[in-house]
């Protein structure tokens, strides 16, 4: 029993073998099933009536997918991980929302900052946004110097714990 | 580069280290790398550019879009450098590039332009600009592209967003002069191809329909416009001709203009280079505009009259981005594991990744455009949806599925559309739901993966997997 996330969606899925037979069971529907390789990352897939093609990669555990005429993110959980990535306790950190250029920063490590201070102002989609403190505190380390360019989701601010 | 390889001129491409990979640097002739604290500073260094000129021996540089493409500081450093500038005059670059300029020059000319007013001091903006009228736009003086404009309905938020559209103008144009004009509601971005040579000829090469844009970034464009009528489309397309005759434009360029409702339009800026959606114009027209380019820089003169350009067919074209439409478009990044384009009769891809590029937040979250060329809208619709639904870019988040949604979108398929558009129907863009067994084929196709496959003969039927190993 497997439960893969597709595009966020969980569906619970089984491959089942009974001598050269296949059969693939979703959502506890049971249907034939049979599948065969093309060209490296392609794919036919046949379960029951449906016949499809799919065009797919793996990478760091998830699989990019393109079938129906769209594109999929599917990633099987392993129930022995934890889901979820753990940046960090965000109320110690401040974490780029979206990828982009430092355009100033207004603090150094050792300032006293409040709650919705301005610390970084940052250039991203050809907007300006500015990164606040997410509680009063004190600064423990700036990451980025001004210019740097950061991904969605990089450490920018650290408060002191 | 292929317009110049079909004209058997070689090409020098210059480039930052993030593009080292991209289709352009691998097709070059020849390569140089420019340096610079940010890959943005390295493309505007006018002085590596000018050496790199100097040491490959080009007479010659194309200036695309965006960076310096219409900066008329480096239009005339090429020209003291004897190194021919492929676009218009200095001067006339610095006279469209200024929109308070453009704007004064329409007024001398006759054109018809948006009622506005441009700041004189600092602090009375704010007074001057509600002269104008509610609701109005506010932009930066330097600008284009869309970036540094803001919407204000109402009196009461002017103060705030005259502070917010300065600092983000002299952001990107090291300008914060402002402007702020009468915002035409529910209009129709229309913009005209005009072509002149060194020798007094001007022609029009048709409009475009630029209106289905987001933040006024254009999404998706297409020829003709589906909006006009055979008289407004002639009227439209001459007053962009008397435009480009009374400024002595040479080269390509682009004449914008906003359609209200009423028919009513209105000069809104000249882009002094080519456009991004060009593509579509090269199709209905048959004219390859690049290398017309080259011709005029080159001293020819037009290689035809108005008379003989000939209009055929409809192009769409659709801007294909690495962004989250669910995620409000914010810009993803992420490595091009698969990258396959489609491979339709009447689809044209123009890309700038391949497989095994790396999408980083460095530059311009564009990736590709998808173009559609049918015989009538209808075909290039249809042409469109194929090339959408067949593209395939795995690793990296886009808005493919998306555009695919939006141009399904019934408004979109009868053309009642204004720049509104995807503000005001976004919530509706949505294909159709997989039905559970769908799903379950994509999701086994995964978990099939997963498995470690082996020849069905070779596995043994469960109640004799059971047994433990035994002697007779």
């Amino acid at each position: 029993m497997a439960t893969i996330l597709l595009n966020e969606e969980p569906i619970e899925t089984i491959v089942r073998q009974f001598g050269d037979s296949w059969f693939g069971i979703v959502e506890g529907e049971t249907g034939p099933l049979a599948w065969e390789e093309i060209t490296p990352n392609h794919f036919k897939i046949w379960l029951g009536d449906e016949e499809t093609a799919v065009t797919l990669v793996e990478h760091n555990g998830t699989y990019f997918v393109h079938g129906y005429g769209r594109s999929w993110t599917i990633t099987p959980q392993n129930p022995l991980t934890k889901a979820g990535a753990g940046a960090g306790d965000s109320a110690n950190a401040a974490i780029a929302p979206m990828p982009g250029t430092v355009v100033s920063i207004n603090v150094q490590a050792g300032d006293e900052v409040t709650q919705g201070s301005i610390m970084m102002t940052i250039e991203s989609m050809k907007m300006l946004t500015d990164i606040t403190a997410p509680r009063d505190g004190m600064v423990e380390e700036v990451h980025l110097a001004e210019g740097a360019t950061f991904d969605k989701g990089a450490t920018l601010v650290t408060l002191e714990a | 580069m292929k317009t110049l390889k079909a004209l058997e001129i070689p090409g020098v491409v210059i480039y930052h280290a993030a593009d080292a990979n991209s289709p352009a640097v691998k097709t070059a002739d020849e390569t140089v790398e420019l340096f610079g604290s940010t890959p943005v500073a390295a493309y505007l260094d006018i002085d590596a550019i000018v050496e790199a000129c100097k040491s490959t021996g080009a007479n010659a540089v194309h200036p695309g879009f965006g960076f310096l493409a219409e900066n008329g500081k480096f239009a005339r450093r090429l020209q003291e450098e004897n190194i021919i500038f492929i676009g218009p005059k200095p001067n006339v670059i610095d006279l469209m590039g200024n929109k308070i300029a453009a704007r004064s020059f329409a007024i001398e000319n006759d054109i018809p332009i948006v009622p506005s007013v441009t700041q004189t001091g600092s602090d009375a903006f704010a007074k001057e600009a509600e002269t104008v009228g509610f609701p109005l736009l506010l932009k930066a003086a330097a600008g284009g592209g869309g970036k540094g404009m803001n919407i204000v309905r109402q009196a009461s938020e002017l103060e705030a967003a005259i502070k917010l559209t300065r600092s983000e103008a002299e952001r990107a144009f090291g300008d914060g002069t402002l402007y702020a004009e009468r915002y035409v509601e529910q209009p129709r971005h229309i913009e005209v191809q005009i072509l002149a040579d060194q020798h007094g000829n001007v022609v029009h090469l048709g409009e475009r329909e630029c209106s289905i844009q987001r933040r006024f970034q254009k999404v998706v464009e297409e020829a003709p416009s589906p909006a006009l009528t055979p008289e407004l489309r002639a009227e439209i397309c001459e007053t962009a001709v008397h435009i480009a005759q009374s400024s002595n434009y040479q080269n390509a360029g682009t004449v914008e203009f906003i359609l209200a409702p009423n028919g009513e339009f209105f000069f809104l800026e000249m882009n002094t280079r080519l456009q991004v959606e060009h593509p579509v114009t090269e199709l209905v027209t048959g004219v390859d505009l690049v290398a017309e380019q080259i011709r005029v820089a080159n001293g020819e003169p037009l290689p035809f009259t108005q008379a003989e350009i000939q209009f055929n067919g409809h192009a769409i074209e659709c801007r294909l981005y690495a962004e989250d439409p669910a995620d409000d478009f914010a810009p993803t990044t992420g490595p091009i594991l698969v990258y396959e384009e489609p491979n339709c009769e009447g689809i044209r891809v123009d890309s700038g990744v391949e497989a095994g590029m790396r999408v980083t937040s460095a530059f311009d979250p564009m990736l590709a455009k998808l173009i559609a060329y049918g015989s009538d809208r209808a075909a290039a619709i249809a042409l469109l949806k194929e090339g959408l639904s067949s593209f395939v870019l795995l690793g990296c988040q886009t808005n493919i599925d998306w555009l695919h949604a939006l141009i399904s979108h019934p408004d979109f398929a009868t053309a009642d559309f204004h720049t509104g558009f995807i503000a005001n129907k976004m919530d509706e863009f949505v294909l159709p739901e997989l039905t559970t067994q769908q799903k379950g084929a994509l999701a086994l196709a995964v978990a099939l993966q997963e498995r470690p496959l082996s020849s069905p003969e070779l596995q043994p039927l469960p109640m004799h997997a059971a047994m433990g190993g035994w002697r007779n």
